[in-house]
This record gives C-alpha cells, structure tokens and sequence, in this order.
C-alpha cells in the first residue's frame, strides 16, 4: 500500500489565528523561558521534522 | 496485503458499527479515498495491552466502567506468541514506510502486573528485532501502585519511561482512585513518584496523567501535582459523548473550560513551567504548528492497540462510545499493519479536517481544536462527524488562550513608546 511519508500532505493549507508575520519576533522567541517562547521554538524545530503525528501518551512530546 | 476474514464475528462486528456510527462505517470509502489520491500515515506507536486486569478499580475507568466490556472475554496475560507477533509486525511496517522513530506503550489493566521478566523479555526483543534505523521508545502507563525501588531501577535500566496516572491532591485522587478493597492509592502513588523524582531515576519519569474534574480546585490540584516535578502534566476531558454527556455538563456553562483556564492562569508566564501537554499543544497550534495529542489538532492518528488477545484495535477512549467501537476484526498475528487502513474507523482519525462535521468546518477555530477528542464527538446512531460534546468548553479555552497569546506577542513586537 501507498502510505504518505509526512501528515502535511492531507493537511490542507494552514492559516495561524495570530498572524505576526510583519513583525520582530525571533529575538523574543530564542530568548524566552516562557510557556509561549518554548511552543515557538517547537513549531521552529518541527518545521523539517514530521512532527504532529498523534500519540496515546505524554512521552511522544519532544 | 491480508484481508479481514469474511463473515461470522467480523460481519457481525461491522454490522453493529455500521448501525451504530453510520460515519464512519456506512459512509466513508477508504479505498476510495486513496483512489483520489488520498494517502495514510504509517503506524508509529503500538499500544500493548500486556495484561488486562487492574489492582485498582477506578470510578471513573473507560476500560472496566463502560459499556465496553470484552475486557472479559480476553486473556488476562499477553502470551508471548502475542507481543512476538506485534513486535514483528511493528519492525515490517518500520522497514517498509522507513519509520525513524517508532514507539511501545505498555499498557493494561495495570501493566506492571505482567511481570518485570516478561517486559524485560519483551523490550529485549523489540531492539532485536526491528530496523538498525528505527529507534525505539518503550514507554509505561501505570497507576504506580506497584512501582517500587527495584521496579523503577529496573525499568529505568531498560529504557522504559514511565507515565502515572494522578488526580491531584490526596483527598481528590483517593475519592475515584480506590483498590478494590475501597482503599485510596495516593499514599503507593506518592512513594512511586518520589523514586521517580530521585536524579538515578528521572530518566524513566514520563510524566502524570490527571483527568479534569470541576468538581476539585483547579490551582490545588495543579500545585498538587507539579510538587511531584513531572516532566509533563497531561489533562485529559473525561470520556463523555452526546449519548453520555460530561458529569458537569450544564446548559450555558463550561465548567471544564473554567477548570483549566484557571490552571493554564496559574501556569502560563511562568519561567520554566512545567510542560502542560493540552496547552503547550495550544500554543503550538495557535502559532501555526501541530499537535501530537489526540485533544486538539488535525493531526492523523498515530497509534494503534494490541489487545491480549492479539487482536488489533483503535484506542480505549472510543470503547466510550459504544461496545466495539474500538475493534477492526483484525489480528495482530495474521494481519499486516498497514491493513489497518482499509478500516473508516482508522482512517476516519487521519483525515484531519476532512473527518470534521459542517458546524466545525465554518467554525474558525477549527485548527487549533481539531474537533476535539474524536471519542467525544460520537452521536448515538450517527457517529463521530459531529463537534464535541465539549465543543463550548474547547472554544472558551482556546479563546482565552489566544487572546492571552496575542496580547503577550504584540506587546512583545512592539517597542514600547518614549
């Protein structure tokens, strides 16, 4: 059987409900301690990763 | 590819899924879905059902308490032959898709009642036998009852990380989680978590597990928890549907969504905090990103579960639903992985926002909460495409959640003014 390599695929297109896309923020993100700095940082590093797959359990996060 | 048997308990099975969710199982082609080019995403994580009865008897338990009750009818042990064929089974389906990473979760009943020889035979055997380029995770999610010193050293010797489900402070946790002698657990769980927290073995610690009641406090609970030093805190709505609404469920009130707006209030803009799997999956989404849990996102699911009997279903939380929404007919030893995806109940949970009913679909938040927990959203004899019983619930949460967000980014973009 033909099995898509990465979620994307099926995905469709993605629009964020925060859209910052004019604006500063990468000093912000790579700085931060914070809940908000570290989900940026995930959703930066799971940009050539295929993430986002769906786990039963708290340990598939990393 | 092996197909599913023809007739007798398969025909009666899909029978009964058919009447009872029309979709998927009356509306949804998967082989014609990948006619039109649609393709589905490889098996990643095998749930093992390694034993099927518990030390505890929670109040609350989709697997015992529901309407759901084949847990009876399997063996209350994993033979070997079982957990050998699903190992082999993963190890093909990682070698054919080039899976990097897969992962084994040991699950129950109470896992730890399998044995530590037979899981230390078992995770042996995973290594040996799968792909040089997949890696393997071996995780545990137990109640902690039974995790004692040579038990945590054991697992944390093999690799296995271990989850433990927690409700919170002592009087809240013992009020649901009892042994069946009406005996509360806290006093075995906070011994466990204490050997977890110690530094020889906080390697194995994966983190808590906490259902959301409204009727504990939020904060409390929360600290309660966090006191333990978990790695994550997962939140999980209780099972509910529209047939079964939520406990708390009241017209005009969301009372889960209180709940943990007033946690996520308490957690967010800390420095360091705790890893909340619901929000920091909100977080990621609100920022264009993907979930990896089964609350909120589009992302296709994952996972799998090995019943002790070898049979191949989809996860527990459906068996909420009705009495064999979880199961496909198909078993481990005979069946190939990838025939999971002639089945509409797994390939319903990859559709992402194809599997989304029509008030979802215009709703604007729909990416962020993925229609939430695909058991929620099951209708009495129309099925899963419909938004979650605890849709207002969702919408509040991320609602304040992104607004928490916005302000906090444009506040952060925007020089402040001399």
């Amino acid at each position: 059987m033909d099995v898509a390599t990465t979620p994307e695929q099926s995905a469709g297109s993605w629009s964020p409900l925060v859209d910052l896309t004019d604006r500063p923020l990468l000093e912000v993100i790579q700085g931060g301690d914070d809940a908000l700095a570290r989900a940026a940082r995930r959703v930066i590093r799971a940009l050539d990763d295929p993430d986002g797959i769906i786990s039963a359990f708290q340990s598939a996060v990393s | 590819m092996t197909t599913p048997p023809a007739g007798g308990a398969v025909a009666t099975l899909r029978q009964a899924q058919r009447a009872a969710a029309p979709w998927p199982y009356a509306e949804l082609d998967p082989q014609r879905l990948r006619a039109a080019g649609w393709r589905p995403t490889p098996i990643r994580e095998l749930v093992l059902k390694v034993h099927q009865r518990c030390n505890l008897a929670c109040d609350y338990c989709y697997v015992y308490e529901s309407s759901d009750q084949t847990w009876r009818d399997r063996p209350a042990v994993m033979a070997d032959g079982i957990w050998q064929a699903a190992v082999g089974n993963l190890a093909r389906h990682a070698a054919t898709h080039g899976l990097r990473r897969v992962r084994v979760v040991l699950h129950g009943g109470e896992p730890l009642l399998f044995r530590l020889d037979r899981i230390e035979a078992l995770v042996g055997y995973l290594h040996a036998r799968l792909p040089q380029a997949t890696e393997a995770q071996v995780n545990m999610q137990t109640n902690g009852v039974l995790l004692t010193r040579p038990a945590v050293a054991r697992l944390a010797a093999l690799g296995v990380t271990v989850g433990v489900s927690v409700d919170g402070a002592a009087d809240d946790h013992d009020r649901h989680r009892r042994t069946h002698a009406g005996r509360g657990s806290f006093a075995a769980v906070a011994r466990a978590l204490d050997l977890l927290r110690e530094p020889a073995h906080r390697p194995a610690y994966a983190g808590i597990l906490t259902t959301v009641a409204p009727d504990t406090d939020p904060v409390r609970t929360f600290e309660a928890l966090s006191a333990f030093e978990p790695p994550v805190i997962d939140f999980l709505l209780p099972h509910a549907n529209w047939g079964e609404p939520p406990t708390h469920a009241r017209p005009g009130a969301t009372p889960y969504a209180d709940w943990l707006i007033a946690v996520f209030d308490r957690w967010y803009g800390r420095s360091e905090p705790v890893r909340v799997r619901l929000f920091d999956d909100i977080l990621a989404l609100l920022l264009g990103g993907a979930s990896g849990s089964e609350q909120v996102g589009l992302s296709p699911a994952g996972m799998l579960v090995v019943e002790s009997d070898g049979a191949l279903e989809q996860v527990d939380a459906l068996k909420s639903a009705y009495p064999g929404a979880a199961a496909t007919g198909l078993d481990v030893r005979r069946d190939e992985l990838d025939t999971v995806f002639d089945d509409p109940g797994v390939t319903a949970r990859q559709l992402g926002a194809d599997a989304l009913s029509e008030t979802c679909g215009s709703c604007p938040v729909r990416r962020v909460c993925g229609g939430g927990h695909y058991a929620h959203r099951y209708r009495p004899g129309a099925g899963f495409r419909n938004p979650s019983v605890y849709c207002e619930d969702m919408r509040r949460l991320i609602d304040h959640m992104s607004a928490r967000v916005t302000a906090d980014l444009h506040r952060a973009a925007v020089p402040e003014k001399r």
